[in-house]
């Protein structure tokens, strides 16, 4: 029995789950795969990112797990049911649309309560829950305006709290913050986080902002060209790339070419590094530019390059440097309290990685 | 700007408008002039020969509801006027029902095509424009006669063994006005549905309305306006139809407008046909200001 509960505490309850789902757009020879087998789990009570390029599907599974499309394949469990074809109004899920889609013709309190009310709540408890939900949002002093004389900003926080007003199991956001400028989104980064603690729902956040990604979410689902590349929290998405489009999408990183020599890597400079080996021999090596130091000259490890470029960042300087094959290296240097470095165009420096951060990619 | 420059520009503003003043005079001549005319001779008794005489009487008002008997000059209840005026309102307000119920379908068809796709459709609304209306309604009678086209296909195809009476009923004109009149209220709901930001209905779905619910709360309050104008565009000459009812209602199957007409020929009383007039014109004004009061109610309402 204790061994069973044990269990329980370590496998996640499935909010959402999406079994090799396809959705082919047009027929026959010209039909668009936007998602190729793409299978998922969801956990219950998670901050959920699809992040992606544009056109890479992100958007296609959000609409297919809300309803508005049909798969053309697989199937998506919500809590274990089946709801692959069950019509939007059937599913406990809310959408938080990019456009907002606020009903024009309703006051604030009017478009928050609009779900309660289709579900044919008593109105004493659409009342209710409304004035709690613009509480949440903090709109209470709007909730009789019409919607077109809210800001972006508030339509926003109207949008949200419409879609959460009737508690869904899920919430799906369709890059709900790409309408608002920078300042803004970062409030309401903050708040959406505030928002899914406190009311502890599943949300599944579509993006393509690689950084609004990395700051909110649990875990993310990095997709490209109709595919699931990889699944994992925000450090591991980060600090271990599986594949070349992850680790360039997510932040910056170098790649170098490398052939295996025994249980180290031989750049086509010339250099060895020590690496955790792959079964591969011909391999990429990925470093991410804050991992790259400068060395002394002919300390271990050290391989020699040229400054080609400096760009400084304030806090940082981004130092380019070509080794001698020409492949191109960026190093992100903390910038010294003097703002000079004593750093020079085509000055012959030595640079080295540190020796953990160096990713071993096999494509 | 100087004070000088100031000054002609409130004086030029002050004065422009007498630049206008030749179109506001053919305007109110046009509009006006023979309204007041209508209205003088619903006042005066009529001519022998037709025309008036000059004079004031309140007979012709009083003729709208009451008939006087000619032997002892009692009033009695006019109850063939009151049964045209009652069949006018009822086939204009069935007539407008209608052209709603199969307008608002066909410019949802509309808004929903491609933009391109779109303008062949609108232009294939109003080619019906292109022909004369006589000669329109012509066509219906040779559709809906005894021996016409509909009977010989039901016939034919022995769905019916007798031959529909419906020509010179009112069923034949309420049928012809909603022909007549069906992309008056096509035009103004396309023009309200294609303003319509279709991502509302996903919001809609999404929030558990359902397909009817869609429709009742959230299409129809915001496309409101076009529902109003096409109802408008509708009812108000519906009520004053004289060629369709005419043609498709025979003689006896009168609207207000025949009955107009009726007392301008061969009935002699033009202040009859001009109190029938301006009583027109009053149940039409009426109509609409209670429409829109109840429609703007309504909004407001949010309901």
């Amino acid at each position: 029995m204790i061994k069973t509960t044990q269990e329980c505490a370590v496998t996640h309850n499935i909010a959402v789950e999406a079994r090799h789902v396809v959705k082919a757009f047009g027929q026959g020879e010209t039909a668009v795969k936007a998602l190729d087998d793409v299978s998922v789990n969801i956990r219950t009570g998670e901050f959920f990112t699809l992040l992606g390029p544009s056109g890479c599907g992100k958007t296609t599974l959000l609409r297919l797990i809300a309803g508005f499309e049909m798969p053309s394949g697989g199937t998506i469990l919500l809590e274990g049911a089946d709801i692959t074809t069950l019509p939007p109004n059937k599913r406990p899920v809310n959408t938080v649309f990019q456009s907002y889609a606020l009903f024009p013709h309703l006051t604030v309190a009017e478009n928050v309560g609009f779900g309660l009310q289709m579900l044919g709540r008593p109105k004493a408890e659409v009342t209710a829950t409304t004035a709690r939900m613009l509480a949440l949002v903090k709109l209470e002093a709007l909730a009789n305006r019409k919607t077109s004389q809210l800001s972006g900003g508030q339509q926003q926080r109207v949008a949200l709290a419409r879609a959460l007003a009737p508690a869904p199991k899920v919430l799906l956001l369709d890059e709900p913050l790409s309408a608002l400028d920078l300042k803004l989104r970062k409030e309401m980064q903050i708040e959406l986080k505030r928002l899914q603690l406190e009311t502890g729902i599943t949300f599944i956040f579509v993006t393509h902002d690689q950084e609004e990604a990395l700051t909110m979410s649990d875990r993310i689902g990095v997709m490209s060209a109709g595919k699931l590349q990889q699944v994992g929290s925000p450090k591991e998405i980060y600090n271990h790339p599986v594949n070349r489009f992850v680790a360039s999408f997510i932040g910056e990183s170098n790649f170098l070419p490398a052939t295996r020599e025994g249980d180290r890597y031989r750049l086509d400079c010339g250099a060895l590094i020590a690496a955790p080996t792959a079964k591969a021999d011909r391999v990429t090596l990925t470093v991410r530019p804050e991992q790259v130091r400068l060395a002394a000259m002919g300390e271990a490890d050290a391989i020699p390059a040229t400054i080609i470029n400096l760009v400084y960042f304030g806090t940082d300087t981004h130092c380019h440097l070509s080794l001698s094959d020409g492949t191109e290296v960026v190093a992100r240097l903390q910038s010294p309290a003097t703002g000079d470095a004593g750093l020079g165009l085509g000055q012959a420096v030595a640079l080295r990685f540190v020796p953990e951060a160096i990713q071993v990619l096999e494509d | 700007m100087s004070p000088a420059e100031q000054a002609e520009v409130t004086r030029s503003a002050r004065t422009g408008w007498l630049l206008s003043a030749p179109a506001l005079v053919v305007l109110t001549l046009a509009a006006i002039g023979p309204l007041a005319i209508v209205v003088a001779y619903s006042f005066m008794p009529p001519g022998e020969y037709g025309n008036v005489t000059w004079g004031f009487s309140l007979e012709a008002w009083q003729g709208i509801l009451f008939t006087k008997d000619i032997f002892d000059g009692s009033l009695a209840w006019a109850d063939a006027n009151l049964r045209i005026f009652w069949r006018s309102v009822k086939l204009s307000l069935l007539t407008t029902v209608f052209a709603f119920l199969v307008g608002f379908p066909t410019a949802w068809f509309i808004a929903t095509r491609p933009p391109k796709a779109r303008a062949m459709w609108l232009f294939l609304i109003t080619i019906p424009f292109w022909t004369n209306l006589l000669i329109r309604t012509f066509a219906i009678t040779e559709i809906i006669r005894k021996e016409g086209l509909l009977n010989t296909i039901l016939l034919k195809l022995q769905i019916i063994s007798q031959p529909f009476e419906m020509i010179y009923t009112d069923t034949a004109v309420f049928i012809g006005m909603t022909y007549v009149y069906l992309p008056l209220m096509v035009l103004p709901l396309f023009a309200s549905l294609d303003r319509f930001d279709m991502r509302l209905l996903e919001a809609a779905y999404d929030l558990y309305a359902n397909p009817w619910q869609v429709l009742r709360k959230v299409i129809m309050p915001i496309v409101k306006p076009g529902i109003i104008a096409g109802s408008i565009l509708v009812f108000v000459p519906s009520l004053g139809a004289y060629v369709t009812p005419r043609l498709l209602g025979g003689g006896k199957n009168m609207m207000i407008g025949n009955f107009i007409e009726l007392q301008f020929g061969q009935g002699r009383n033009w202040p009859l046909g001009a109190s029938l007039s301006v009583m027109l014109l009053i149940i039409v004004t009426g109509a609409l200001l209670v429409y829109v009061r109840y429609a703007n109610r309504e909004t407001r309402n949010g309901h």
